[in-house]
Formats: C-alpha cells, structure tokens, sequence
C-alpha cells in the first residue's frame, strides 16, 4: 500500500512542477530550462529555514516561495528583454550556475555531500510521519497549487499570458508592457516551483544538489511537453506518464542496469514520436512553434 | 526646412506653420530613423489635425510602414522628434504610447491566434480603461458577430483583418494608425473596410494616419495626402481627389527620384 502513496507523493511534485512551469512556457512561450533550479532553490530554502532558524514546515515553505520568487528576478530581468533563443540559452546557464552554488557553497547546503536529518513536517500539530500521510500532505498542496495556477491561467492576466506569447508586438500596441509581463510569470512560476521543493525536501529528509541538475529540468519540460503545453490538464496527466512509467517497466521484470537505460530510451523515443504525430502533446491545445 | 525645396512643385507643402492657430495632434519633426546602418527616413516632417485623415502614399519599400512604426515607438529615430499633443515622446516605448491613446494597426493585421473574439475586444477595452478612455462597445464588423467565441487562428485573412481593425477601435484611440487595413482582402471587402474604418473615423473625431496602397479607395476619404518617395516627404496636398488622375500618380509615385 505503501506503493502507492509512494506513487502519489511523486505524483504530486512533478504535477506542480510541471504546472507551474507550463504556466511559464505552455502559457506565455517562454521556454525555461531552469525549472529544477527554482526546486532546487526552494528544497534548500526550507530545509535551511527549518533546521537553522527553526521555522514550521509551511512558513518556511512560504519563505522559500517569496524567495525563489525574488531570486528568479535576477535571471528574469536581464535577460526577458533578449530575444527568445538567448532567453533560453540564459535559462540553461542560471540553472548550472545555481547548481554550481549548490555543489560549492559547502558552508551554507554542505555542498555534494547534501543535508540529511532533515525534520518531519508537522501540519496542525499532526507530524507527516507515514507515506500515507506524506500522500495526503503532498496531494493537498498539489490541489491547491493548480487550484491557484488554473485560476491564474483564466483570469484576464491568463489572457494577456496567452496574448504575449502570440504577438508580442500586437500586445505592446494595445498598451501592455511586455517586459513586466514576462517577468511577473517568471518569478510566479519560481514561486511555484519552490513548493515541491519543499516536498521533496519533507518526503526525502536528505536533499543534495544531484536532484536539481540539468537533467532534471529538462525532464520536467519533457512532462510539460507530453501533457500538453498551454492545457490546464496536461501537467497532471503528463506527470503521471512519466512517474508511473518506470514503474511500469519495473514489472515488466528488467533487470535494473537495463531498465535505467530502457527508460531513457523511452522518453526520448516518446518525445521524438509525440512531436511528429502531436506536436501540442497529449491534452495541449497549442505545439511549439 | 530645405528639404521642402526639393519637393515637385505639384501642390505645394502645407507647412504646420500655416496654421499657428490650430495646434497639430501629431508631429513627426525632421525624423532620421532605419534598420541598423540603413537609413530608410532621411528627414520626414509632417503634422496632423485633431480629426483629420491623411492618407500616406507611396512605392512598395518607401518607407510607409518604417513612418508609422516610429511614430508608435518601435523604432527610434537617429535623429528628430515625435511630438504628440505638445509632448515630445520620442523616447516613451510602445506601450506607453498605446496607453496614451496611439493605437497602431499592424501590416497584414496582427491578431491573436489563440484568444477568441471576445478576449481581443476584452484586451481592447482593458486597454480604454487603462488610458482613462471608455469604450464604445458597438463595433461595426457584422463579420465578426457570429463567431464571437472562436479563436482567431482559425479566422480567413479577411477576417482577421476586420478583427485586428475591431480590437484597435474598442481601444477608444485618440490617434490610429492604420498600415494597409486592406492588403490581402478582395476588392469589394477591400472596399468595404476602409469606408467602414473611415466612417467609425468620422463618427468619432478620430484622427487616422493611414498608409494605403489602394490609392483610388483612400484618397476620396481623406483629409490630406502625403506622398513617400526613398524616405522624404515628395509632394503633400490638401486636396487628395486632384491626385486622383492616372497621370499625376504615375508621376507621383514612379515619377524622378524614386
Ligand atoms: N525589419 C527590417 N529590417 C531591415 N530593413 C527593413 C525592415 N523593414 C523594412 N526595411 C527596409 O526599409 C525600407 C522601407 O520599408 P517600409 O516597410 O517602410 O516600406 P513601405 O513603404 O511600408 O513598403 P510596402 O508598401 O511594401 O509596405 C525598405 O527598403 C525595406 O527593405
Ligand atoms: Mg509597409
């Protein structure tokens, strides 16, 4: 039973992370290769928060959003006023400098050797002590978030969102300032993206810079793209693809040496076919361009 | 002014100076602007009246377009100035413009792909709000009217060029400019859309710089004329029916220099 609330914790962060970043991407076409480092920001925010300043699991967790938030500025900023591939190329080198502060700044995050010990979340009094409870706990938070983003998407700055990304200059010329735009998204989706962090954080109780590399922020793009950039729905049901698909090929018996590779193979076979025959992904209204 | 000098004695220049009395709207003075090394304005100066429709005019590559995107902000001059109700905005960016009332219909008609009818009046009316202005409502595209909630994308080239002139409309603008509202359109929807555009012009009072290739269809509706020719002010009248005749535009347009 275990299993399966494991399953639904994992679920759960990658349904978030996918969401806020499709609320970067899918919704204003911005691409992002920077997402793991806003989780990663936010894991360590919390964790830092709870084990050095002695903060509950939600305030720090709060903290860590408003700070993600803060912190995405200084990549947003300079470089949302670039053209979109520079954009994308500045987003690549924000997330292996963030990586590199991770892996080097051993004073502060105890650099490859990570931060273990770190305390059970405790909601309401009530210790998250049981994977059950974790599901719980990570899926309530997993609800509100996309809760807030899907309303976030239909609001008339979701219509702006969506009207950026089609013609920035037609925008401008009815008046709306596209930089601050961009920027606003951007630092909403960091702020997003620190709450799985913490999750991750809580559920793990040791994080190290290895789970927020490159790697991880072009997998959670990959769960954007396969759910269907742009669509309310597509984050949940692309996260669910991609968490429930190792799982899948571990009972299909394969020794683990060949399952890790399988399931590389896999995604990227998954990708490619996708983008011949469903360029908007499984639920996207709209592909790349 | 010894620009003025070099222009064909066909009518001659109406100066701003002429009319001391009644203050321009608009006033593009003496502006340099380009693409990168290449200078396509070299010295444009023209004005515009509260309520008056100027037709722009001129070659393909004369440097139409290049006039009304300095004058909404997306290039910057080199050199000379934008002055907007006796403000000199050269520097304000394009959507600050927007919000001061210049609204600005793009070449080929920039819509929306993924929003609907509705969230490009919606965004329209947003940006009335934004400037102070309150928007009409009613706007003449019969067109658009039954298919209010599919998204643009979807929409013909004549469609999306009555949504783009509809979403600019619902703005409530205090100044248009229009960049051929009617390229692509067949004739009689070419036609069609212009007397629409003019009729909702002088309805409201509102002032049009409006760069056209179907002379024959924009002279009758304007005020005043402009002619373009390799970025210089050639000829200008107020009298646009005189350069009806196939002769003068030909010479106009095709004409030494060009
Ligand atoms: N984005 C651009 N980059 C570089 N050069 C440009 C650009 N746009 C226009 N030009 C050049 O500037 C000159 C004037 O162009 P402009 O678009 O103003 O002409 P136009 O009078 O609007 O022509 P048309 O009737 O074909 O629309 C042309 O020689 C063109 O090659
Ligand atoms: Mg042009």
């Amino acid at each position: 039973m275990n299993y399966l609330w494991h399953i639904l914790v994992m679920i759960s962060i990658y349904a978030i992370l996918a969401a806020s970043l499709n609320l970067v991407t899918g919704y204003s076409g911005l691409l992002s290769l920077c997402h793991a480092a806003f989780y990663g920001i936010g894991a360590y925010v919390t964790t830092l928060l709870m084990m050095r300043a002695g903060f509950g699991f939600l305030p720090a967790m709060a903290l860590g959003a408003a700070l993600t938030a803060l912190i995405s500025l200084a990549i947003a900023i300079p470089s949302l006023r670039l053209r979109g591939d520079y954009f994308v190329l500045a987003t690549l080198g924000f997330q292996v400098i963030i990586f590199g502060v991770l892996y080097n700044w051993v004073s502060l995050t105890q650099g490859p050797y990570g931060i273990p010990g770190i305390p059970i979340p405790v909601i309401l009094g009530i210790p998250v002590d049981t994977v059950f409870r974790y599901a719980l706990l990570s899926g309530a938070l997993a609800v509100a978030c996309l809760v807030m983003i899907r309303a976030v998407a239909r609001s008339p700055f979701g219509r702006l969102l969506r009207a950026v990304r089609d013609d920035e200059i037609a925008a401008a010329a009815l008046g709306k300032n596209v930089p601050r735009i961009k920027i606003t998204v951007f630092a909403l989706g960091a702020a997003f993206a620190a709450v799985p962090g913490a999750l991750f954080a809580g559920y793990m109780r040791f994080i190290d810079p290895t789970s927020f590399t490159l790697a991880e922020a072009i997998f959670i793009l990959s769960i954007v793209v396969i759910g269907g950039a742009g669509s309310l729905a597509g984050p949940v049901l692309g996260a669910a693809f991609m968490v429930l698909l190792p799982e899948a090929l571990r009972f299909l018996q394969m020794p683990d040496a060949v399952a890790a590779n399988m399931r590389q193979i896999i995604y990227g076979l998954l990708l490619v076919v996708l983008m011949r025959f469903r360029p908007q992904g499984f639920l996207g209204k709209y592909g790349f361009e | 002014m010894n620009v003025m000098n070099e222009r064909p004695a066909l009518n001659s220049p109406i100066q701003p100076e002429d009319f001391p009395e009644r203050s321009p709207l608009l006033r593009v003075e003496n502006v340099h602007a380009g693409y990168g090394k290449k200078e396509v304005l070299q010295g444009v100066t023209l004005s515009l009246a509260p309520g008056e429709i100027v037709a722009v005019i001129g070659a393909n590559g004369a440097g139409k377009s290049t006039l009304l995107k300095v004058v909404a902000g997306l290039i910057k001059p080199a050199a000379g100035r934008v002055i907007f109700r006796g403000e000199d905005i050269t520097n304000l960016p394009t959507y600050r413009r927007a919000r001061g009332g210049i609204a600005y219909l793009i070449q080929g008609g920039a819509v929306f792909p993924s929003l609907s009818v509705g969230d490009h009046l919606e965004l329209g009316r947003a940006a009335a709000r934004r400037g102070g202005r309150v928007s009409c409502g009613v706007l003449p595209f019969p067109a658009l009217e039954d298919r209010a909630s599919s998204a643009a994308g979807l929409f013909s080239g004549g469609q999306r060029q009555a949504l783009a002139s509809a979403t600019i409309l619902s703005t409530e603008p205090a100044l248009l400019l229009a960049d051929e509202p009617s390229a692509g359109l067949a004739p009689a929807a070419a036609a069609e859309l212009l007397a629409t555009l003019a009729a909702a012009s002088r309805e409201r009072g509102l002032p049009v710089l409006w760069v056209e290739q179907r002379v024959a269809d924009v002279l009758p509706l304007a005020d005043r004329a402009v002619l373009l020719r390799s970025g210089l002010v050639a000829a200008e009248t107020s009298s646009p029916g005189d350069w009806l005749d196939g002769e003068t535009l030909a010479h106009l347009t095709f004409g030494r220099g060009a």
